[in-house]
């Protein structure tokens, strides 16, 4: 194992030499059909193997940033049986089967006019303007370009390496589902005389679990969730890896907005993220490379270059670099949250007509937590979130009336929100729709008041990048209630539950609510 | 007087204003010759912001520096072919004294860019230096260096190649792949479509630039027509026509094609081209030239590696022609005399012979002397002999003048070539 890291090392930097000037080439991958199940997982677990090999193939397929290729099953047939007809199974194995069996292939894919032909655009896409590509109008292969293509094409194992089921018994049981998988890279070389050799490049391992009440908790469907996660997971990996990471130039800035040389067929999607680098010469003479900013796609095109916009750093010309900045799309975010004039408390007002006491809560003051996910980047809408907040505040009286017990308000809401940057700060609108429930335990003469209702949601906040992956939040959110779900509470000892019908004779007056602010830090990842 | 003192000093801050100096890096590399008139360069331009404190440099550099060191790149390609390499357009020092009177008039920008026919306008790479107060680019420009050297020969820089190749004689120029003694140059061009390639790219080239282009096939078709016309009318055949008739040209331009595996199942070619003079056998020029390593196209290949060459020797071509404008031509001229001189005469009428020579020349080269032979090469100025009869004509009346033991005629006259025969 420590061999093959070491080796990776090696190798990952001596391939990612072979790209022309460090930028990004569109690399071959072969793609199996079948994953290396480690004999310590248990039989009915095996199955995730073929699960996860066929949702990383699909996935790998649809990035266009590779050109996938995939053989015949029986190519990779024998390679699994291999590894799996023994349980002391390891990476030097597969080594050994995968030059057996695969490379023969490869190596005629490689020397095929076919391939050679789809593989022009990519490998010849930077040629300047001499005089072969001027007047010779010549599409052969120079022996660089040869020696790129010959270095390009990469195999890649998946495995499953344990799946596991921890109960943890107690008032609450909850059942713990945790999967470690990953992908073993290689990397086909072959050198000018024509020798192949499959060399290791990097491994990526990673595990993904899910808690779930034990009532609650259905294996295959937890199984269904935690392989999303790990997929989701390797392929960030993967796209960090140096040779397949999107590393381009800027070709024109205009303020703060970027051209660079990348297209959607590389790979350069929607609200991606890249590091703004530029060389520089160090004290010592040499050159180094330098993150000056950080800036997002805004507009990516099949046959157009992508254009991006700055966020952080300052403005600079064109010629240097991006590399990209791989995300999962995700920002999680907490912090404080405080409601004022709540309004709920008025619903009693209105008993059988009469007047009652009110809550003597006007504000809450507590947590908030929020996890989003960029939906537009998938659908053309820049900088377009759903998300879902929770938060928790206990209500407290301005009146300075006593209070006791637990006094709480819970809000749980799907949200959608969309955000206009300039620079580093961003103005995002929300609107949303959601549950609150609001709880007083002792109030005076109530007791166990217990209210749900359905509520709307829109605000407005402001958002200020404070690095490439943390941003400062501040929103102020109208809550307004649209539909009694249930209310219950004993007042003077006499007991009430109402429910959404009965609201009427209540009179409650809908479109009330409360406003609520909130501050804190996202992170995005 | 205060008036006319600041007028004055305003006239001098514009004049320093007009003109635009050379560039600051002068780095350059030949890539690749495009075409018969373009050279694609790789060039360096750095830029070092002149501004007083350190943050208004990183602004100024922020904002101007890619342009402005993309300029000075500009000005390092031009400057590049001007005066550096190996073969450089100003190598006499009358040259460069003449561009030294207008050299920063001429690297102004709008001048510069006169002469660029293509940039990417990205840089290849660009590196910040001296903490952020500096930068360096390197991108690839093409240049039309023909434009170049026009434009050098219309401000009266270079001699101008029509009055050039007038003084020298207006040669003709042929072109022959190299052969074996026991082989046929233009049955192998007709065979080989590789050597026919790169003989076709040579006359292309030489006919872009108005050189006078012999073809050897038609050659050959001539001098047949002519012998058979002759003998038609009864003519005797003129031997001496026949072989001078086999020289073809003045210059021949003769070039040698090899190629070799490079890995990966791709093939460089490389040329080898030799320009000369056929009836001096002076070498004029010669230079290698090697394609891209490349699977296929092998016709591109050649052409790729044949401009390469061939602009270095034509570049040395003209050069030596340059210096045969000011040293005088070359002409070689072989003197047979015949027997029957007493050793006092013999020795007699070899010193008016070379008395001779000496006076149509500026300066001699005594190559061969024998008791029958004199071989001598003489460097004549061209504005006093324009032609090789001329030449002859003065040796013969000198020679009558100094002397009276022997009779001297033109055995030959083969374009630079005389063959004098001396008899008693």
């Amino acid at each position: 194992m420590i061999r093959i890291i070491i080796m990776g090392i090696v190798l990952a930097v001596g391939v990612s030499a072979l790209d022309t000037d460090g930028l990004f080439i569109k690399k071959t991958i072969v793609s199996p059909e079948s994953a290396w199940v480690f004999s310590t997982v248990e039989e009915n677990d095996q199955y995730l193997g073929k699960k996860f090999s066929t949702a990383l193939a699909k996935k790998i397929k649809r990035m266009k940033r590779f050109d996938t290729v995939q053989f015949d099953s029986s190519v990779f047939q024998p390679v699994y049986e291999a590894i799996h007809a023994t349980s002391t199974a390891n990476a030097d194995l597969l080594v050994t089967a995968l030059e057996s069996h695969v490379l023969d292939d490869v190596e005629a894919m490689l020397m095929s006019n076919a391939y050679q032909k789809r593989r022009v655009r990519a490998i010849q896409q930077r040629r300047g303007v001499g005089f072969a590509q001027t007047k010779g109008k010549s599409n052969a292969y120079t022996m660089e370009e040869m020696q790129i293509l010959m270095n390009s094409v990469y195999v890649y194992i998946p495995y499953i390496r344990s799946a596991d089921t921890v109960k943890v018994e107690g008032e609450n049981p909850v059942t713990v589902r945790t999967i470690t998988g990953g992908m073993l890279w290689y990397n086909v070389q072959m050198s000018p005389t024509g020798s192949v050799a499959l060399v290791p490049v990097q491994e990526i391992e990673r595990t993904s679990f899910m808690a779930l009440p034990s009532s609650m908790a259905i294996e295959p469907l937890m199984d269904a969730g935690i392989m999303r996660a790990l997929l989701s997971k390797t392929i960030k990996a993967t796209k960090s890896m140096p040779m397949f990471t999107l590393v381009s130039k800027t070709i024109s800035v205009s303020g703060r907005d970027y051209t660079l040389s990348l297209t959607k067929d590389s790979g350069a999607k929607l609200d991606d993220l890249f590091f703004l680098q530029e060389d520089m010469e160090s004290d010592g003479g040499g050159i180094e490379r330098k993150t000056v900013g950080l800036l997002r796609i805004t507009q990516s095109s099949r046959e157009d270059w992508a254009h991006g916009y700055q966020h952080i750093g300052s403005a600079r010309d064109r010629g240097g670099y991006v590399i990209e900045s791989p995300r999962r799309g995700f920002q999680l975010g907490a912090g404080v949250y405080y409601a004022g004039d709540i309004q709920s408390s008025r619903i009693l007002s209105y008993l059988d007509n009469d007047q009652t006491l009110m809550l003597p809560f006007d504000t809450a003051l507590g947590w908030q937590a929020s996890l989003d996910y960029n939906v537009g980047r998938h659908i053309g809408v820049s900088q377009l979130f759903v998300g879902v907040d929770y938060s928790r505040a206990d209500l407290q009286s301005n009146s300075g009336a006593s209070t006791q017990g637990d006094n709480r308000i819970e809000a749980y809401h799907t949200r959608l929100s969309k955000k206009f940057w300039w620079q580093r700060h961003a103005v995002r609108l929300d609107v949303g729709t959601g549950t609150e429930r609001v709880q007083a335990s002792d109030a005076v003469r109530l007791r166990n008041y217990k209210l749900k209702i359905r509520s709307m949601k829109y605000g407005i906040g402001y958002e200020f990048m404070l690095s490439p992956r943390w941003l400062f939040s501040a929103t102020a959110t109208q809550h307004r209630m649209f539909r009694l779900s249930q209310l219950s509470y004993t007042l003077d000892g006499t007991a009430y539950h109402f429910s959404n019908s009965d609201a009427r004779q209540l009179g409650i007056q809908y479109n009330r609510g409360y406003m609520s602010y909130q501050c804190g830090i996202r992170i995005d990842f | 007087m205060k008036k006319t003192t600041c007028t004055t000093l305003i006239a001098l801050l514009l004049s320093f204003g007009v003109y635009a100096s050379g560039p600051v890096s002068k780095q350059a590399t030949l890539i690749d010759s495009t075409s018969s008139s373009e050279v694609l360069l790789e060039v360096t331009g750095i830029y070092k912001s002149d501004e007083r404190s350190k943050g208004k440099k990183r602004k100024d550099i922020k904002k101007n520096g890619v342009k402005k060191a993309l300029d000075d790149s500009r000005k390092a390609a031009v400057y590049f072919l001007l005066l550096s390499g190996t073969d450089p357009i100003l190598t006499q020092d009358s040259e460069k004294l003449a561009f030294k009177a207008i050299e920063d008039s001429f690297f102004d920008i709008n001048t510069i860019l006169g002469f660029i026919s293509y940039e990417d306008g990205v840089p290849k790479t660009k590196v910040l230096t001296d903490g952020e107060t500096g930068i360096r680019v390197v991108q690839q420009v093409k240049v039309n260096k023909e434009a170049l050297i026009l434009d050098l020969e219309k401000r009266g820089v270079l001699i101008e190649k029509d009055d050039l190749l007038d003084q020298i004689g207006n040669p003709f120029i042929m072109v022959l792949p190299s052969v074996s003694d026991d082989k046929n140059p233009l049955d192998l061009i007709k065979k080989d479509a590789n050597l026919g390639h790169a003989a076709a790219v040579i006359q292309s080239l030489l006919t872009a630039r108005q050189y006078d282009v012999v073809l050897p096939d038609q050659q050959q078709f001539l001098n047949d027509l002519v012998d058979g016309q002759l003998s038609l009318k009864d003519i005797p055949t003129d031997m001496a026509y026949q072989m001078a008739l086999s020289v073809g040209s003045d210059i021949y331009i003769d070039f040698e094609l090899s190629e070799s595996d490079a890995g990966y199942g791709t093939k460089r070619m490389a040329v080898r081209v030799r320009a000369f003079e056929t009836t001096t056998a002076r070498l004029l020029g010669s230079e290698t030239g090697y394609s891209e390593a490349r699977s296929g196209d092998d016709m591109v290949s050649i052409e790729e590696a044949m401009l390469s060459a061939l602009d270095n020797v034509l570049a040395r071509v003209t050069t030596y022609w340059k210096k045969d404008i000011y040293k005088g031509l070359q002409y070689k001229v072989i003197v047979s005399i015949d027997g029957g001189f007493s050793p006092n005469n013999l020795e007699q009428v070899q010193d008016s012979v070379v008395d001779s020579m000496s006076a149509v020349s500026l300066k001699t080269k005594e190559q061969i002397v024998t008791d029958q032979t004199l071989d001598y090469v003489l460097w004549v100025d061209p504005n006093d002999y324009p032609t090789s009869r001329q030449v002859w004509r003065k040796i013969r009346s000198e020679f009558r003048d100094l002397t009276r033991m022997g009779e001297i005629a033109l055995a030959n006259q083969n374009r630079k070539l005389l063959i004098l025969r001396i008899t008693p």
